[in-house]
């Protein structure tokens, strides 16, 4: 019976060309899911840093209202595609450059906001290194904050290590309990500054042998 | 009256013998006839012969200027012609020309001798020496008397092993190294007696034989006999020469194969070699040597000189004194006076044939002084014949004391004794020196007609074979008046035809057998051919000469018993004037008259000799035309264009005792070896040649060959149609337009449904054209292929006999040039046939002969009979395959077709290749467009061959389910319902593979997307709440 063998074959033909377009649709769109998955959880990242920064008060960044809205409509969008299983690469790719706007503005943010008040310490922590006891720690410390000087932390939690860390080399100077003049000196020896005639200065004199610091001294021509 | 019996004996004995040389000297001078036309050749070069400026002289004026010699000159003269020519004759006459002369010949002065060719042999020639007084030597004519004698009594095999064995000693102390070296000569000479070769060389017929018979037995000598060593002599056949190379010597086989075999020029120079010894060695066996010889001649030249007197030498035959040859020619050639004073002056006379003279040696060539040309012109014009037959005829008559008398009176030519005898009724005769010398028997038509007819056109044969035989029979007629042979033609005479018409009569008189035969041969030989009675003569021969030879019963067309009496004046024959016709060549006649005349002799030889027919080719055409032409075959009911397809087969006409002679039972045309026969195709012959019937008793041929055609005419129809020839419906016309339509319903031309006019035209004026399909039913294509094979042979045939049957002959039946060029169909016959065709619808079976007795119709109807047998048993499986093919339509279908259905279905089918299209599935495009067609159309032309092979199924008429099948309907719808399966096969993969291809499509992660959905309405939310600054 030819008619019905005919209308049988047609009928599964027609099935599977429709599940082979959806195929294809299918393969973009899981791709372009995969890619904002991705970029969400890069932009939630950042969020959080930006969030993280402010909160250990380290700096506050705040962003400009267009990155924002900019960002919120990427979001949007791809929310909306992604329910509709029509999400593809234009669509993701302007979230991706949002997203990839704020991370910039954010880096900047750092380097120009956050961290010069913390080079200064990060700089006698450096000069007093040889008189402080433990180190080890000490180096730790300058390095970790060396690390994070030029580069955005890439976590909430690598932003509050720094913030302990500079809390930590902060203690650490303190705790030499440095007269002004003494600090002044530290910092022309750090300098290479320093001359005899600063050790005429009674207070430096004096703060050298209470600290046993006669034997480090060396003359340089 | 002298008694016949006596002039016969008288013929044989002194006028006619048989070597006219020996003839009595009297008689020959008698029946002597002046040559005329001697050509004369100056010096002895055979070049010379050419020239055009030689002398043409008279026999009188050679003897003349050159045989009486009055300046006595030295002269060699040859007198030079082949075989037959008349040499010895003119040196015969010249001889007693010379001696009967009494006013130019003085014995006292001039010694005469002749030497003539005794029996033709070398003991004769020295016989005669003997008897000339030549040899004056005691010791040589003793030795010459020996070899006479030894010649004659020596054993013959004796003989030619002391012959052989003389060349091969005279070869083996040849040490002059002038052809052969020594040692080669020592070679030859052992190659000669080697047993072998000696056994070849000695056979019959070899050189050995002809040396021995140039010696001594006395045959007939002609050309190549004039040398006896030749070439073939030493090309030996192949058992000879393999024994040779097997059993001899070494220095025998070593010359044979080394310097002998297939060598032509080695062969040449060994047989001049051995020929150059040929004298030396008949010497040797005479027992006298070279010097013997050469003295005899010399002594005798000598001895003349003595006397004071001269030699004229006559020679009549060269070639039989080469015993002496060198020697007499030496002894010839030397010119008296000088050196040789003491030799007296010789002038020769020698004849000698043409080859002989050619091995002449050039040095003798240059001493001969003149040559005399004996050639055939010289005699054979019917002047000399006729004078010759009358002077011999009038010998015969006069008493052998009147030729005497005669002679010795001086033989003057113009006292030739006359016999005086005369028919007592009006006879040619020849005027001869002013006298009428009877022709009696013959007449001059005959002597002429005779002479003509002669193989060899010789004097000495004509006096032979026609005088002496044909008086010789005519005297013993004569004498006894019973048992008549004259005039019987012999059988080295070719007969000459009487004019059928003629011979006819004679045939029809109450003469013998044997009677008839003597008169027609007299009547075609003496006489016009005719047997026309008039003016006493019958056929031109006198009446009273018919009653002498005891054919009086015989009185010819119209001849009464008055009419004949009145014969005697007439001039018709009266022979009166005197024959002076100059010297002419003879007639030349045309290609056409010669090959005319053949046939004549050939139908006549036929009939009256009961010889073979040799020109059967040319009779058979001849009478097969005038058979085929001559009737009017379509007034007879007869198709003229059957006619001419019988006409152009070989085996038309059979003729009794023809050279090729066809099967009489086969044959349209029989003619048995009769009268009848004779004068159809004499009649045939005679117009072949006037083509026309413009000629000397065309009436009377017409006559006899057109009653012979009424007569016979229902005998050609029958041997041509057989039985089958009929007024009403044709059997060979229905025949073959049964096979005719059959074989095209077989081919499947479309023809089922062509009106009369339409289906006659087809069938006759368009060739059935071959399927280029193969049906699935194998008896059909077997039947095909057997109609194809049919083709070349009896199909093609009856498929020409059809065509050309019905066509009416436009022009002559059998002549290629006009028969059946317009076509022009003799349509009420056709229409006669198709109608009882119709009748019968187209089978035959029924009224079809189970035998016949025309092969030719019964091929036809074999194969008719053929055709049906592989009918029947062709629709009973094309049926089965009908049923088959519905069967299988239903079942794809569903259920019984009808034009809705089949609707649906092929617009099933276009939307299945749309989806195909669609879902990118390939597919047979050649199978898809076998339904690209109109979905009515195609419901139509599927429903319109269902109806044919569903109403097939309830016939049975053979001829009906041929028509119904014809179109292939069953293998059409059997096709259409392979491509449906085919299709729906199609269908069912595609359904299972797309199917299958569901299956293996990969779904999305939905947690995936549902988390990403999340953490963006998350991040949303964060950037809500986010604080912004300028």
């Amino acid at each position: 019976m030819i008619v019905e063998s005919l209308n049988n074959a047609g009928n599964a033909m027609m099935t599977f060309v429709s599940l082979a377009n959806d195929k294809a649709a299918m393969e973009r769109y899981k791709d372009q899911i995969g890619r904002l998955s991705l970029l969400t959880y890069k932009l939630e990242q950042l969020l959080n840093i930006v969030d993280s920064i402010k909160e250990e008060e380290i700096a506050t960044i705040t962003f400009r209202p267009e990155m924002r809205d900019s960002l919120q409509d990427a979001i949007d969008s791809c929310g909306e595609r992604t329910k509709d299983r029509k999400l593809d690469a234009d669509t993701v790719n302007a979230l991706k450059n949002a997203v990839e706007s704020c991370r910039l503005f954010v880096e900047n943010a750092w380097k120009t906001e956050a961290m010069p008040p913390y080079l200064e310490l990060l700089n006698s922590l450096k000069s007093l290194k040889s008189l402080l006891q433990n180190g080890g720690e000490v180096d730790r410390v300058i390095a970790s904050i060396e690390k994070i000087q030029e580069s955005l932390p890439q976590s909430d939690r690598m932003v509050k290590n720094f913030k302990e860390d500079t809390i930590r080399a902060r203690q650490m100077v303190d705790d030499l309990h440095l007269i002004p003049e003494a600090e002044m000196f530290i910092s022309k020896v750090r300098l290479q500054k320093a001359t005899v005639a600063d050790l005429y200065d009674e207070t430096i004199l004096k703060w050298i042998k209470d600290n046993h610091l006669e034997k480090q001294l060396k003359i340089k021509f | 009256m002298t008694r016949w019996t006596d002039m016969a004996d008288r013929m044989d004995k002194l006028v006619i013998k048989k070597d006219g040389t020996a003839t009595d000297i009297e008689y020959f001078m008698a029946t002597h006839v002046p040559f005329q036309d001697l050509e004369f050749v100056e010096f002895g070069e055979t070049e010379s012969f050419v020239s055009s400026s030689n002398l043409h002289l008279t026999e009188e004026e050679i003897y003349e200027r050159y045989i009486v010699n009055k300046a006595n000159k030295h002269q060699m003269l040859i007198v030079r012609g082949t075989n037959g020519t008349g040499k010895s004759h003119l040196i015969c006459w010249l001889y007693n020309r010379l001696t009967a002369d009494r006013v130019n010949y003085d014995d006292s002065r001039e010694k005469v001798i002749f030497l003539r060719r005794l029996d033709n042999t070398i003991r004769g020639a020295i016989q005669q020496m003997l008897e000339e007084g030549l040899v004056q030597e005691t010791e040589l004519r003793e030795k010459f008397k020996k070899f006479c004698e030894a010649a004659e009594s020596q054993d013959e095999a004796e003989f030619k092993i002391t012959i052989y064995n003389s060349y091969a000693m005279r070869v083996a102390t040849d040490t002059s190294g002038q052809v052969y070296k020594p040692v080669m000569c020592r070679n030859i000479s052992s190659f000669m007696h080697d047993s072998r070769v000696q056994d070849y060389m000695m056979r019959e017929g070899g050189p050995i034989d002809r040396c021995y018979n140039r010696i001594n037995s006395g045959a007939n000598r002609t050309g190549d006999a004039d040398t006896i060593f030749t070439e073939k002599d030493f090309v030996f056949p192949a058992e000879v020469a393999r024994s040779i190379k097997r059993d001899s010597a070494e220095e025998v086989r070593g010359f044979y194969i080394d310097e002998l075999r297939d060598d032509p020029d080695a062969i040449a120079k060994l047989v001049a070699y051995l020929n150059k010894y040929t004298s030396t060695v008949m010497q040797s066996c005479a027992n006298i040597s070279s010097e013997n010889a050469r003295d005899l001649f010399v002594n005798l030249r000598k001895n003349l000189y003595a006397q004071g007197k001269n030699l004229t030498l006559f020679i009549e035959d060269f070639t039989s004194l080469s015993i002496v040859e060198s020697e007499l020619l030496t002894a010839l050639v030397v010119e008296n006076g000088g050196k040789y004073s003491d030799l007296c002056r010789v002038s020769s006379v020698i004849g000698i044939t043409d080859g002989y003279y050619d091995s002449f040696r050039d040095n003798f060539k240059n001493r001969v002084t003149k040559q005399i040309i004996v050639k055939e012109q010289a005699f054979s014009d019917e002047r000399f014949v006729l004078e010759m037959a009358a002077r011999y005829l009038n010998a015969i008559y006069c008493s052998p004391e009147q030729i005497k008398s005669w002679y010795e009176d001086g033989a003057y030519q113009d006292e030739l004794p006359d016999s005086g005898f005369k028919p007592d009724f009006v006879w040619d005769y020849v005027n001869v020196q002013g006298r009428e010398l009877t022709l009696y028997p013959f007449n001059k038509k005959s002597i002429i007609g005779l002479y003509n007819r002669l193989k060899n056109k010789t004097p000495r044969y004509f006096l032979e074979y026609v005088v002496r035989y044909f008086f010789g029979k005519f005297a013993d007629g004569m004498e006894y008046g019973d048992g008549w042979e004259f005039p019987g033609l012999p059988g080295f005479i070719r007969s000459s035809p009487m004019d059928g018409v003629y011979a006819n009569s004679v045939e029809k008189s109450s003469l013998s057998e044997k009677d008839q035969q003597r008169l027609k041969i007299l009547l075609a030989t003496w006489g016009d051919g005719t047997s026309e009675a008039k003016d006493g003569n019958v056929g031109g021969v006198s009446y009273a000469f018919i009653q002498q030879i005891g054919l009086g019963a015989f009185k010819g067309i119209g001849g009464s018993e008055s009419s004949v009496q009145r014969g005697p004046d007439s001039d018709v024959i009266s022979g009166s004037e005197p024959f002076t016709r100059a010297v002419t060549q003879p007639t030349v006649k045309s290609k056409k008259e010669v090959k005319f005349e053949k046939r004549i002799e050939d139908i006549e030889s036929w009939y009256e000799d009961k010889k073979q027919l040799a020109y059967s080719a040319d009779y058979n055409k001849w009478v097969r035309d005038f058979v085929v032409q001559g009737i009017p075959w379509q007034d007879e009911e007869a198709p003229g264009a059957l006619v001419d397809r019988r006409y152009k087969a070989s085996d038309f006409v059979f003729i009794e005792g023809a050279v090729t002679a066809n099967r009489e039972e086969k044959s349209v045309v029989a003619l048995k070896r009769d009268p009848e026969s004779r004068d159809i195709i004499t009649g045939l012959a005679y117009f072949n040649y006037y083509s026309s019937w413009d000629f000397k008793h065309a009436a009377y041929y017409q006559m006899k060959m057109v009653s012979w055609l009424e007569k016979n005419i229902d005998v050609f129809k029958e041997r041509i149609f057989g039985s089958y020839l009929g007024s009403g419906v044709q059997p060979i016309i229905t025949w073959c337009l049964a096979v005719e339509y059959i074989q095209r319903l077989i081919m499947g031309e479309d023809i089922g449904k062509l009106n009369k006019e339409q289906l006659l035209s087809k069938l006759i004026k368009t060739e059935p054209k071959s399927p280029n399909i193969l049906h699935r039913n194998t008896v059909w294509n077997d039947t095909i292929t057997f109609l194809k094979n049919s083709n070349a042979s009896i199909a093609e045939y009856i498929r020409a006999i059809l065509k050309a049957g019905s066509n009416s002959m436009m022009g002559v039946i059998g002549d290629p040039s006009t028969s059946g060029a317009v076509e022009c169909y003799r349509t009420n016959e056709l229409y006669v046939s198709m109608e009882h065709l119709q009748k019968v619808n187209w089978d035959l079976r029924g009224e079809l002969p189970d035998k016949g007795d025309s092969r030719f119709y019964m091929q036809i109807v074999n194969h008719l009979l053929n055709i049906y047998d592989k009918l029947a048993h062709l629709v009973g499986k094309e049926k089965k395959l009908a049923q088959e093919t519905i069967d299988s339509l239903e079942k794809i279908l569903g259920e019984k077709p009808n034009q809705q259905v089949l609707i649906n279905a092929i617009k099933c089918i276009r939307s299945f290749y749309c989806i195909c299209d669609t879902a990118h599935v390939p597919y047979k495009t050649e199978l898809k467009i076998k339904f690209d067609i109109k979905p009515i159309e195609y419901a139509n032309r599927v429903m319109e061959l269902y109806n044919v092979l569903d109403e097939s199924i309830k016939q049975d008429d053979m001829i009906d389910l041929l028509k119904a099948y014809s179109g292939n309907p069953s293998g059409e719808l059997s096709n259409i319902v392979d491509d449906l399966t085919a299709l729906e096969e199609f269908a069912q993969a595609q359904e299972k593979a797309h199917k299958n291809l569901q299956g293996n499509i990969e779904q999305i992660d939905p947690l995936l997307v549902e988390s990403t959905l999340k953490k963006l309405g998350i991040i949303s939310e964060t950037l809500e709440k986010l604080e912004v600054g300028v």
